[in-house]
């Protein structure tokens, strides 16, 4: 034979749905070259609960109950935009006290879905021990958590026009003791991954993407802050009290692996800098304002948007009257960052790709719903 | 309990020369039995976590409730794993892998449906893609009610397991 | 799209009156921008809401983006509505300006016997799920889509669920049945 003929042919490598580190049921089919990643291919939809249908089915009050499981690290923080979104629609004031309330949880529950994240990450880049180090605050975070809502993982505590219990008696006791608590616990984090020289290897430039990418497809949260975009709905959108708290919005500028960890360690300190300032200003007062017993909004539409661990967490509620939601439409967080996971990977050797999925932090229950 | 702890004269005797008389104790039981015991406390189940569940699910492995104690390590692969926790919802997309991975498993192995979707679908019950309960698609041993269980919920249900894997064995005659 | 379609002028839910915007500046912009579509304003609780005939769609987010006074970078979300009275479906864009801080809607009537709109990929990239999911979940066609593959539901199913004629089967009976004997 004058001439041999010899094809490439790539290689196919399935990850998941049962993988211990893809953070619950996705899959992705990644298109290898030796052993850089050249393409990536998700496949979703192994949590799809029917959310969205089944909110028609239910009354506006009982909606809540599904919104908590979608984005199941930070249940309370789903909750806020839907009763919010319900607020606007019937024009009912929120009293003050409710308000600080609702902020405090958001942002406990913020610091306890980054420490989750935080302790996935350190489990994805090969250390363990700083998920043990996450759960031990996180439960106490938790604890809190059960004296005031009831629940540790799912609350279903904001009720339209303020929340459903008030705080208990003892709850200042409680927040004086656990506010150092998690400060010392972000150090020790922060100690045991931050400088560390195998971490650092690891996640510098690992996994970049482009500010303009980012915005394009539609990244929010601290995966688009980490790029250097300053976008945080807390601050441009202003909603609830947050216009009367002091926090910074931190930025970074590479948008790869390590800046997008840094930047959440950075997220839970100015979290407990507002949890502070509500324990300093919580006012007295009703925790529940003047509501309707029959919620029953006129016609029209509303979408509301928050700022949830993830990034913008939307509702768009529309009213045909009645007693059911026409519709409810959620936009996700980590549906749109799921979006950029294939930009991010490209070019990625195989061993990171864990890592990268890791770092934009993603809860199946809402990319799926 | 048929099992009989002696003190080791009795293995003396079985030796015939007394020479092991300074071990601490010795067992006498039936093989099912002791077989039984070691498969009960080191359970091994698959990382597998679905949805809401597995959070609390992860929380019971770690610092505070520490599984471990109870010789429950997880595991990656369903290859060498005992149990199965379905901590969260099944849908229907899914439950062909949970089935494929279930039949990966080698026997014995035992499954525990942890939380109400993987009871009977939950809050999803009325869904167009969720399963009404894992038990439609592989067996299971122990059902752990919640939405989502505390993380002692799911200590408990393996406690029940252990109980239940116990009571196999003694049960095994009767069943044959 | 045929011509006949764009002929009538917008394919709306009829039920909502069309009024005028509870943000008189935001309307005076987007309609100088738009100069030379057919932009009807609605009244809608917090945002600025325009309605436009599906042939515009892809220019009107084309202007709405490359403007410099309006910039609406980012892309929220694309919702798709179902008005089984009217026979239409009602794609709803949400979008947002990182840079002005300012957001607005745009909705489009998409008829149930011609259920196919351009798709806005082009414009933003993070419109591909979003609009898979709609494709899927409701049926409506996205035309220009780089990839309208089936994205959450398992490959044999049938049917759009999110669509309002949809029914959710009922229970398996049988199982409860067993349980009793």
């Amino acid at each position: 034979m004058a001439e041999s003929r010899l094809e490439t042919v790539d290689m196919f490598i399935n990850m998941g749905p049962q993988h211990p580190s893809t953070h619950g049921v996705f899959r992705m089919v990644l298109t290898i070259d030796g052993e850089q990643i050249v393409d990536m291919k998700p496949h979703i939809g192994y949590l799809h609960r029917g959310v969205e249908k089944l909110a028609e089915g239910l009354r506006y009050r009982e909606v809540t109950v599904l919104l908590d499981r979608t984005d199941y690290l930070a249940a309370l923080n789903n909750e806020l935009p839907y009763v919010m979104a319900l607020e606007k629609l019937l024009d009912v004031k929120v009293p003050e006290r409710a308000e600080y309330i609702r902020v405090l949880v958001c942002e406990l529950n913020r610091i306890a879905s980054h420490l989750m994240f935080y302790g996935a990450f350190g489990a994805d880049a090969g250390a363990t021990t700083p998920f043990m180090y996450a759960f031990r605050d996180r439960e106490e975070i938790q604890h809190f958590f059960e004296a005031v809502t009831g629940g540790r993982l799912m609350h279903n505590y904001f009720r339209v026009g303020g929340v459903r219990y008030d705080l208990p008696e003892d709850w200042r006791e409680r927040l004086t003791k656990l506010i150092p608590h998690l400060r010392k616990g972000i150090v020790d984090c922060e100690r045991l991954l931050s400088d560390n020289e195998i971490f650092l290897n690891r996640t510098i430039g690992v996994g970049q993407i482009s500010a303009a990418d980012a915005i394009d497809y539609g990244l929010t949260g601290p995966n688009l802050r980490a790029c250097g975009v300053r976008l945080d709905l807390r601050r441009d959108q202003p909603y609830s009290v947050y216009p009367k708290l002091e926090f910074d919005v931190p930025t970074r500028s590479r948008g790869d692996c390590y800046d997008r960890y840094l930047l959440r360690v950075e997220e839970m300190r100015q979290s407990l800098r507002i949890v502070e300032q509500c324990l300093e200003q919580m006012p007295d007062g009703p925790s529940l304002g003047e509501v309707p017993r029959v919620i029953r909004p006129k016609e029209g539409e509303v979408y509301v948007g928050t700022e949830n661990p993830r990034g913008e967490y939307g509702i768009y509620l529309v009213s045909r009257g009645g007693d059911y939601p026409y519709r409810v439409k959620v936009r996700a967080p980590s549906f749109c960052n799921l979006m950029a996971l294939n930009e991010m990977m490209r070019g990625c050797y195989i061993a990171d790709c864990v890592l990268i999925l890791g770092s934009i932090d993603i809860v199946l229950g809402e990319v799926d719903r | 309990m048929e099992v009989v702890w002696r003190e080791s004269p009795s293995l003396a005797l079985a030796n015939g020369h007394g020479l092991y008389h300074h071990l601490p104790g010795v067992i006498t039981a039936k093989t099912d039995y002791l077989f039984a015991m070691a498969r009960k406390s080191s359970l091994w189940p698959l990382t597998f976590g679905l949805a809401c569940c597995a959070i609390e699910m992860i929380g019971a492995y770690m610092a505070e409730h520490d599984l471990d104690r109870f010789g429950v390590v997880t595991w990656p692969s369903p290859r060498q794993s005992d149990v199965m926790i379905i901590a969260g919802t099944a849908v229907k997309k899914m439950a062909e892998p949970i089935k494929l991975l279930w039949e990966q498993m080698p026997l014995p192995k035992w499954a525990i449906a942890m939380g109400a979707c993987a009871t009977d679908g939950g809050p999803f019950q009325r869904s167009y893609s969720t399963v009404q309960g894992a038990d439609q698609i592989i067996p299971i041993d122990v059902y752990v009610p919640g939405c989502p269980p505390r993380p002692q919920a799911l200590l408990y249900g393996i406690i029940k397991l252990q109980e239940k894997i116990m009571a196999e064995a003694s049960n095994r005659k009767a069943a044959v | 799209m045929t011509e006949e379609h764009s002929a009538h002028s917008v394919h709306t839910a009829p039920k909502k009156e069309p009024g005028p915007s509870l943000f008189p500046e935001m309307e005076r912009l987007v309609a100088e921008v738009l100069s030379g579509i057919e932009v009807t304003s609605e009244q809608v609780v917090d945002e600025h809401a325009i309605i436009i005939d599906r042939k515009d769609l892809l220019a009107v987010c084309r202007r709405l983006k490359d403007n410099q006074r309006l910039s609406f970078d980012l892309l929220r979300c694309v919702s798709v509505v179902d008005y089984p009275n009217e026979s239409v479906f009602q794609a709803v864009y949400h979008l947002y300006s990182i840079g002005l801080k300012h957001r607005m809607a745009v909705k489009t009537g998409i008829p149930y016997d011609d259920a196919i709109v351009d798709s806005v990929t082009s414009v933003w990239a993070g419109a591909d799920w979003h609009e898979r999911e709609a494709a899927e979940l409701l049926g409506v066609e996205f035309r220009g889509h780089p990839n309208l593959r089936p994205l959450l539901l398992p490959d044999d199913f049938e049917g759009h669920p999110l669509r309002k004629s949809f029914k959710v089967p009922e229970l398996d009976q049988a199982r409860f049945r067993r349980g009793r004997e």
